[in-house]
């Protein structure tokens, strides 16, 4: 079992490097990929899909600023995080807007795995982990 | 109450409104008291990782896309998808006198049901143990109260010792029987008031025990008395493999806090075969290879890593102030010395590493004491203009004496600038960090240091040199007899000087030592009988070149000897044929 899930990851990868074009998820090239997994169907295609599906989301997970906030926010400041993260990672990043309440104020933005956190409510998980 | 509210208020203050970088990922499966987890990329070897709940693990496997933790704490609480954080910190233990008499988990925890531990710092779980080379040798015994022991094979203080034995051949009775008896010896040395009387606490690590064992130890204990001088360690057999192979650091950990607080600690672990068999668990729930019916590979290091650990610093302080300063921040576990660093003889810390920040106006002398000492490395936070006159390039501005002496012995590597912000009150210029490697000087099996006055008797009889070009012949360049070659000896070494016959070759070779192609020296002797002494204790061997007859010295790319270095003078250089050639071997001291 640990030796398919292995073998299977291993293959996601290798599908998954074929659809990075300059660094950049190419959508080309997933269709294509999806398409030579349909014809030529792997040992384990659950398995392999599932593995293929994780990277590319990591991968495109790295390109979105995600700013979760509880107020309002403008197009400038996405602008201005996107511009900021664009510079920080050295990578085209766009900026999304998803309201959060839970945060009962501030801004969380989460570039892939990386999260900047600036809420209340993490300055509250904060304190509480803390005293 | 008031002080619940001053912690909270604490806290408070220090939390600030500025965004805080985190690094996260998600568990993709948990099992066997290990989660597997996505994301996570920027995860340290080690690190403690935060779980949702309070739960903590350790970051032991990082793997290409995925990072395996150990779980210390309720493994089912934990479900797919749950965000797991970084804390940047490693895996740390509660240190200190408050903890004698209790018993604790691996990670510190109190378990004899005796109320919260108070203690006020903590040491990381698992630390880099020093070389054997600033280690201080074993000088004084550990009387274990055995004395078929104490009589034949005696313990020093510093000393590790296994003990081996079938089952129930009372090993595990050696070990209590030793920590009783410094109990008594401490009760007593205690008593006498005697200020120099270092008494030796113990920590007693049981790994994978049965309970009612480790309670009949602390109870033979406290029975003898010896409770109040003793830390135990319990990770008993029913406690995860995590926390078993995690119990001997900390109990190393909880020692070291002594021995860095000028105390004696004895450590007792019982036993590193249990260990061993948890570590084998842990590789095997992390998937690493385990070894059929043995023990990972990496145990031996696992040990040694444990075996290793202790260590000694030592400051030297002219400033009275910062040396107060430094020893109430330190306390005990740093010698301070006050004395002016110059007047002091290094070699008494034998080949020790050495670091320093050093003021502009001597920083020069002290790099030059620093180079002429036997150590390792030796780094350096100076002034950003000495960094550059150190490792400056042959022809540029920077270029020099002190360029020319650090290169003799050492190669110069600048690692980075410390901006005047980082130093209160702020300086006005740059600072930078040095890092200093001395050369290699093993010469095929061993090393050759030429003592002071080894070339005394050789240039008081006006023995004819010549000075050569790669000791070749055909190309002289200088001969004591014709005046155009000056030798010298002083207490750097020796010194010549040459002055160059204004022929093509000469002038080429000029070029060469200006454009630094050529900047080494060498020299050709025989040995009179009794003029070398040759030492096999250490690995190279090593040869002392007490009194030789110098044949030639010669300018050479690839010297025998990488102190040596030539230069040519800039004034003379200026105006041929009157070039003269300036080197100079410079000699190590013993």
């Amino acid at each position: 079992m640990a030796s398919h899930a292995k073998k299977a990851r291993q293959f996601a990868r290798q599908l998954f490097k074929m659809s990075v074009v300059d660094g950049v998820v190419s959508a080309d090239r997933v269709a294509g990929v999806l398409q030579y997994v349909e014809k030529n169907r792997p040992a384990n295609p659950v398995m392999v899909l599932k593995a293929y599906a994780r990277f590319i989301s990591a991968e495109l997970a790295k390109g979105q600023a995600v700013v979760e906030h509880a107020g309002a926010i403008n197009d400038a400041t996405l602008a201005a995080i996107a511009a900021s993260m664009t510079k920080k990672y050295g990578r085209p990043v766009a900026a999304t807007a998803k309201p959060n309440a839970a945060l009962l104020a501030g801004l969380r933005v989460q570039v892939g795995d990386d999260i900047y956190e600036s809420s209340v409510a993490g300055q509250l998980a904060a304190l509480s982990l803390a005293v | 109450m008031s002080t619940v509210l001053e912690q909270i208020e604490q806290q408070i203050a220090k939390l600030s409104s500025k965004a805080v970088k985190k690094n996260t990922g998600n568990i993709r499966t948990v099992a066997d008291g290990v989660a597997k987890i996505d994301g996570l990329s920027a995860v340290m070897y080690n690190e403690m990782v935060q779980f949702p709940g309070g739960a903590i693990g350790i970051a032991l496997n990082l793997e290409e896309d995925e990072v395996g933790c150990v779980v210390l704490g309720d493994v089912s609480l934990l479900k797919e998808g749950d965000e797991v954080t970084t804390t940047g910190k490693l895996l740390s233990v509660p240190v200190g006198k408050a903890l004698l008499g209790r018993a604790v988990d691996a990670l510190g925890n109190p378990v004899d049901g005796k109320g919260p531990i108070a203690a006020t710092e903590t040491y990381p779980v698992e630390k880099i143990a020093p070389g054997i080379i600033v280690r201080k040798s074993v000088s004084q015994p550990l009387f274990t109260g055995i004395m078929a022991i104490d009589s034949m094979i005696p313990i020093g203080r510093g000393q590790r010792e296994l003990i081996i034995g079938d089952r129930g051949t009372g090993k595990t009775t050696i070990c209590i029987d030793t920590i009783i008896n410094q109990a008594k010896i401490n009760k007593v040395g205690l008593a006498s008031g005697d200020p120099k009387f270092r008494p030796v606490y113990s920590i007693y690590v049981a790994v994978g025990q049965k309970n009612s064992n480790i309670v009949r130890t602390m109870s033979a204990l406290e029975a003898a008395g010896a409770l109040e001088f003793t830390i135990i360690v319990a990770a008993p057999a029913a406690d995860n493999p995590a926390n078993q192979y995690l119990a001997p650091f900390s109990g190393a950990s909880m020692g070291e806090w002594f021995m860095e607080n000028g105390m004696d600690a004895l450590i007792v672990y019982d036993d590193l075969s249990k260990h061993a068999v948890a570590y084998r668990q842990i590789s095997l729930i992390l998937k690493r290879p385990s070894g059929r019916e043995a023990y990972p590979g990496d145990v031996f290091y696992l040990h040694s890593r444990l075996l290793e650990r202790a260590a000694k610093v030592v400051a030297i302080e002219v400033d009275y102030g910062l040396v107060e300063q430094l020893r109430q921040k330190f306390g005990p576990r740093l010698e301070v010395i006050h004395s002016d660093v110059l007047t002091i003889d290094l070699a008494q810390w034998g080949r020790a590493p050495i670091a320093g920040n050093l003021p502009y106006y001597i920083a020069s002398p002290i790099l030059e004491k620093t180079l002429r000492t036997d150590t390792p490395r030796a780094v350096f936070l100076i002034q950003k203009e000495v960094a550059d006159r150190i490792v400056a390039k042959p022809g540029t501005r920077d270029y020099g004496y002190l360029t020319v002496q650090t290169a003799l012995f050492a190669e110069p590597h600048l690692l980075f600038q410390v901006k005047p912000g980082a130093f209160r009150p702020p300086p006005k210029v740059d600072s930078a960090v040095v890092l200093l490697e001395p050369r290699a000087r093993d010469l095929g099996g061993f090393i050759e240091y030429v003592r002071p006055g080894a070339f005394r008797r050789s240039l008081a009889a006006g023995a004819d040199v010549v000075a050569l070009v790669s000791h070749d012949t055909r190309m002289i360049l200088g001969r004591t007899v014709a005046g155009t070659l000056q030798l010298s000896e002083d207490g750097k070494g020796l010194h010549f000087e040459i002055a160059v016959p204004p022929t093509t070759a000469s002038r080429d070779l000029l070029v060469s030592i200006e454009r630094g192609d050529v900047a080494g020296a060498s020299f050709a002797f025989t040995t009179p009988q009794g003029g070398d002494r040759w030492s096999f204790k250490e690995k190279p061997a090593v040869r002392e070149l007490l009194d030789v007859d110098l044949i030639d010295v010669t300018v050479t790319a690839l010297p025998a000897y990488p102190e040596t270095s030539v230069a040519m003078r800039s004034l003379q250089a200026a105006r041929p044929p009157l070039s003269r050639i300036l080197a100079g071997y410079y000699m190590d001291t013993l």
